[in-house]
């Protein structure tokens, strides 16, 4: 979070106005729970691509082992 | 009839600001797009994201859908029953100077009296070794009449120069 009070801008469709205030508390509060909500989803995201990447270099270690070339094991990966 | 494509109000963010908000809006339109170029303050790790909602509305009434494509990997999540919908990552103050995400939010029949659907389509680079393509599908389970929208950086200001700018699409 910005170390401030968090600013708001409201431009006024209607009259092309706009006003900068500070966020309420329930804009805060709403505000740092989609934060800490996408904080979980970006490490979900990392986990979920760590276990991918690490699923596909075990795979091509074992093909490996069983004797196929590099470009053999690309083939199939 | 011709369709068309009015600006309806731009907003050009000065970095003091993490939350821009388009309230007021004209029911006189089919469709609504917000077209947004943003960049954080937030000296934090890679970068920052933004977010939203409609009508001021932080009820549990929103779902989203995201595919994410970096080139070297991809992945997909589903997200029920939030307060607010998802809509990009976007660069923050360690990225490349002057480089900004680029956003692209669509709202078909926003002013219709069924639960209203968008699409997100956004960008994030660093100009230099990494891109980021993110499409989200979210809903809002609302009857009412979209009327306002807010989009909020998650953890930094937006810095000056970074820019929203609403249209307002007829006979779509």
């Amino acid at each position: 979070m910005a170390t401030d009070t968090p600013m708001v801008v409201e431009v006024d469709c209607s009259t092309g106005e706009s006003i900068t205030r500070p966020m309420t508390a329930d804009e805060i509060a709403a505000q740092e729970k989609a934060a800490a909500d996408f904080a979980a989803r970006q490490a979900e995201e990392e986990a979920a691509a760590k276990a991918k990447a690490d699923a596909l270099a075990s795979a091509q270690a074992k093909l490996t082992k069983l004797g196929l070339t590099a470009d053999e094991v690309a083939a199939i990966l | 009839m011709a369709n068309t494509l009015t600006k309806i109000a731009t907003q050009t963010a000065n970095g003091s600001v993490n939350s821009i908000t388009f309230s007021s809006i004209p029911a006189t339109y089919t469709d609504l797009k917000l077209m947004i170029s943003a960049r954080s303050t937030y000296a934090t790790g890679s970068v920052d994201y933004m977010s939203g909602w409609f009508n001021g509305d932080r009820n549990t009434l929103y779902s989203d859908t995201i595919v994410t494509g970096s080139g070297s990997s991809t992945s997909s999540q589903r997200s029920s029953t939030t307060t607010a919908f998802d809509v990009c990552s976007y660069p923050n103050a360690n990225n490349t100077s002057n480089v900004y995400g680029s956003v692209e939010i669509y709202i078909p029949n926003y002013a219709g009296s069924n639960y209203k659907q968008g699409i997100i389509d956004g960008v994030m680079e660093n100009n230099a070794t990494y891109s980021e393509q993110r499409v989200v599908t979210i809903l809002y389970r609302s009857t009412n009449a979209i009327n306002s929208i807010t989009i909020y950086a998650g953890s930094g200001n937006y810095t000056s120069s970074s820019e929203f700018t609403l249209y307002g699409i007829k006979n779509a």
